[in-house]
């Protein structure tokens, strides 16, 4: 649930990377912060196992500057991809206010793909969410190999909800900004404004 | 009257910011309502962190206790003298945690049970300023912050990106 401090005019935000193992969330949110001042973010945390695989999350702070008046600080998370996380990607879910699935647009990992989009839905059922209204982006990542799905293709196997979508190659970043750019719009768009004195 | 103002208040005003290295003051997401550290990413990393283990232990409990709701639980992860410590507190219908992280402490024993007044003392204080000054636990307006944001101020959030 976003957060707004009307007496400082900050806004906190809680944005997650979704989608099934080695789906290049974390490549997103590393991205990010090779290329963001260190005037504007955080130190990088990272909970992951000997081999460099998500164990539990990862997190950046980004204070990206003002809106209307408002300073913005997203907080970017990442689940751990692989399926026997679940428990943690639950944890990870609460509270949140958007989300960006990443895709990988190999062909062998549609079924992948489809399987965590389930495991999406469900979670945030279970947490009250309503998926339909929830800010979510889709990002088609891996674009760049060799044997990968239409993006028409991934359009009807995955976007039936009809959100915005994006080409990307984590790797290269190529797409991350965009994304990041979209999924923040949306999520700024959906704070309910309170009357706080 | 505006929940965090009042936290930071009654942590500074009792000085009890000073009651060890880190102290901090967490809801369940993760965001940080008063935190004393010296720049605000790092509180950041300690919310994300302290809501992360709050939750994964509570997983972690629920395995062989379904019914955690009316225990008062802690956690600690700490030798003799270092460590941290989290309590859960509920402040204007929100549950939060309350954080220490301690280093060099002689009786680790007291200051746990120093945070335990100050988590008590702190749900009364926020309690009767919200009797007082009637503040709502949910925003009055259900609207939207912002009805349109144009393209134009998105690429000024995102200026230092050169997209």
């Amino acid at each position: 649930m976003s957060f707004v401090n009307y007496h400082t005019k900050e806004i906190n935000c809680k944005i997650v990377y979704y989608g099934p193992g080695l789906g290049g969330k974390t490549t997103n949110i590393q991205h990010v912060y090779q290329k963001v001042s260190s005037k504007a973010k955080g130190q990088m945390v990272t909970l992951n196992t000997e081999n460099e695989r998500t164990l539990f999350f990862d997190f950046l702070p980004l204070d990206l500057g003002q809106i209307r008046g408002f300073k913005t600080r997203f907080h970017l998370y990442t689940v751990p991809g692989q399926v026997f996380y679940e428990a943690s990607r639950k944890l990870i879910l609460r509270g949140v206010d958007g989300i960006v699935f990443v895709a990988d647009s190999q062909v062998e990992r549609m079924e992948s793909n489809i399987e965590s989009l389930e495991g999406l839905k469900k979670n945030l059922a279970e947490q009250g969410h309503d998926i339909a209204k929830l800010p979510i982006v889709m990002q088609w990542n891996k674009r760049d190999l060799p044997n990968i799905a239409s993006t028409h293709d991934m359009q009807q196997k995955l976007n039936t909800l009809d959100v915005p979508t994006f080409e990307a190659c984590a790797l290269k970043g190529e797409g991350v900004f965009e994304t990041l750019k979209m999924i923040s719009k949306l999520v700024l768009l959906n704070i309910k404004g309170g009357l706080e004195d | 009257m505006n929940l965090s103002k009042l936290v930071k208040e009654f942590f500074v005003e009792n000085e009890f910011n000073m009651i060890s290295e880190r102290v901090a003051l967490v809801r369940s997401d993760g965001t940080v309502l008063y935190a004393n550290s010296l720049s605000s990413m790092e509180s950041s990393n300690i919310g994300a962190l302290a809501s992360g283990i709050w939750q994964a232990a509570q997983s972690l409990t629920a395995l062989v206790n379904q019914d955690t709701s009316d225990k008062h639980y802690r956690l600690a992860f700490d030798t003799s003298s270092e460590g941290i410590y989290l309590i859960p507190t509920e402040l204007n219908s929100v549950t939060c945690y309350l954080c220490c992280i301690f280093k060099d402490q002689i009786n680790p024993a007291k200051l746990k049970q120093n945070m335990r007044n100050i988590a008590f003392l702190l749900e009364t204080y926020i309690r009767d300023e919200s009797v007082n000054s009637s503040f709502p636990s949910q925003p009055k307006n259900t609207g939207f912050l912002f009805e349109n944001i144009t393209d134009q101020e998105m690429d000024q959030l995102f200026g230092f990106t050169g997209n």
